[in-house]
């Protein structure tokens, strides 16, 4: 995920130029992140509209205030944009994201999943999501999981999804989200296990061979053995 | 149940963080050898740390999405302005998140309150004033809990908003993406309403009267004061 040192050279220098209100330049810079930019701004809301438009503004905002950006890593001083910006964009809309109801889920899912009781997905269940030979995610899953994400509480979500889908390190996550690397542990953690907990209560895919299932009834299929 | 000395499964959430954070190799050198040690002899541990796995091998297969377009900032001229809901801002100041949750009944009850005064002003004479016609609204029909300056700001600015009396001219007020009103007026409203005392009894004696809720609110409160604009012109 780090720039090899050509690259980082040459990035260097965009940032001087953009530094100096070369839009050109910074242009350099938005091709250069847009895609990843974009993959956590829609991965963090769901929404491909608004994710366009927190990508489009986080680009703007960093263009304005790329002056104030410090040597490190420039990816890590974007994605906190483009975090803050995912996080207003609840705000703004009203949303106050289900924290309270999903934080008392997670808490006792997290709690309910015990030692000693079943923790691990069975092998059928995961064997269905992936296409033959494990060659990549079936499009289902790829809903599913999707759908899932949006389940855990943000702070939770930020976490895991800069960590398993953009690869970073603890301490680059801690930078984006402002939070402390025990936090960001202990998020990565509880996401974890509360996408495992969803997975095997909800996660059984309609096209598995067996009659279609609906949404509720696959809920009701639950067969954890507590 | 097996375990070594010193692991304490009841206390999992901890030892869950100590698993997760070893799958990314976020240990040091000592925890790192600590955990691997135990895990030679602790199923409980070894099942927690595979399901962790299974997760995050799932995630870490998620394609990455298509790019809808570029994000490139145009090479010259104005730089495209921010939308409202990314930067959370709205024309009209911060402290909106806390007011936002109730201000939609009470702007809406401010919408209806407006109507209401309009109608039963009917033709009389309105002065060019602007603090006259405002005082006109002040007995109307349920908006006697609003105070004769709150109306009179409200109606300022929206005044402003409806003075071009254009769809163009309010539009600013709408959320572009998803034309549904920003809530910037009904927040002022409701900013300016809870200057006045008693606003939860004013929630609950408009309550009734609130309909359907902001997005008529605000536009009622658009329509009503682009009423009292026109009629200000001589």
């Amino acid at each position: 995920m780090k720039p090899r040192p050509d690259e980082a050279t040459s990035e260097q220098k965009l940032i001087e130029r953009a530094r100096a209100g070369d839009r050109t330049a910074f242009n350099g810079l938005v091709e250069r992140y847009q895609h990843r930019a974009y993959g956590l701004a829609l991965r963090m809301l769901g929404n491909p509209d608004a994710a366009a438009d927190v990508t489009q503004d986080a680009f703007i905002s960093a263009f304005r205030a790329i002056s104030s950006f410090r040597g490190s890593a420039f990816q890590t001083w974007l994605f906190r944009i483009v975090a803050n910006g995912c996080y207003d964009y609840h705000r703004a809309r009203n949303r106050h994201p289900i924290v309270s109801l999903d934080e008392a889920l997670e808490h006792e899912q997290t709690l309910d999943v015990l030692p000693g009781q079943e923790s691990r997905l069975s092998e059928e269940l995961v064997e269905q999501y992936w296409e033959p030979e494990r060659s990549a995610l079936r499009g289902e899953t790829i809903a599913l999981l999707e759908r899932l994400l949006l389940r855990l509480p943000p702070e939770q979500r930020t976490a895991v999804i800069l960590c398993d889908i953009q690869g970073m390190a603890y301490e680059e996550i801690a930078q984006v989200t402002d939070a402390s690397l025990g936090t960001v542990k202990s998020r990565i953690s509880r996401a974890r296990a509360h996408l495992r907990v969803l997975l095997a209560t909800e996660g059984e895919l309609s096209g598995r061979g067996r009659r279609p299932e609906s949404e509720p009834s696959m809920a009701e299929r639950r067969n954890i053995s507590e | 149940m097996n375990g070594e000395p010193g692991v304490d499964h009841h206390d999992m959430i901890e030892q869950r963080e100590l698993l997760s954070a070893y799958l990314d190799g976020e240990l040091s050198a000592r925890e790192r050898q600590a955990l691997a040690e135990h895990l030679t002899s602790c199923d409980v541990c070894r099942e927690e740390l595979d399901a962790l796995r299974q997760v995050r091998t799932l995630l870490r297969a998620l394609p990455s999405p298509a790019l809808p377009r570029s994000f490139t900032l145009p090479e010259t001229g104005a730089l495209p302005t921010t939308t409202v809901r990314a930067t959370g801002r709205t024309r009209y100041r911060p402290r909106v998140a806390h007011v936002a949750q109730w201000a939609g009944g009470v702007a809406a009850a401010a919408g209806f309150a407006l109507l209401i005064g309009s109608a039963m002003l009917g033709h009389s004479p309105i002065t060019a004033a602007p603090s006259a016609a405002s005082n006109a609204f002040v007995p109307a029909a349920g908006a006697a809990h609003v105070a004769p300056t709150g109306t009179q700001n409200l109606l300022q600015h929206t005044g402003s908003a409806g003075a071009a009396a254009t769809p163009n001219a309010t539009a600013h007020l709408y959320d572009r993406a998803t034309a549904t009103p920003v809530p910037s007026s009904a927040n002022l409203a409701a900013e300016h309403i809870s200057e006045t005392a008693d606003i939860g009894q004013t929630v609950q004696a408009v309550l009734p009267y609130a309909g359907a809720g902001l997005a008529s609110g605000g536009l009622l409160l658009l329509v009503g004061g682009s009423v009292v604009a026109r009629r200000q012109r001589p």
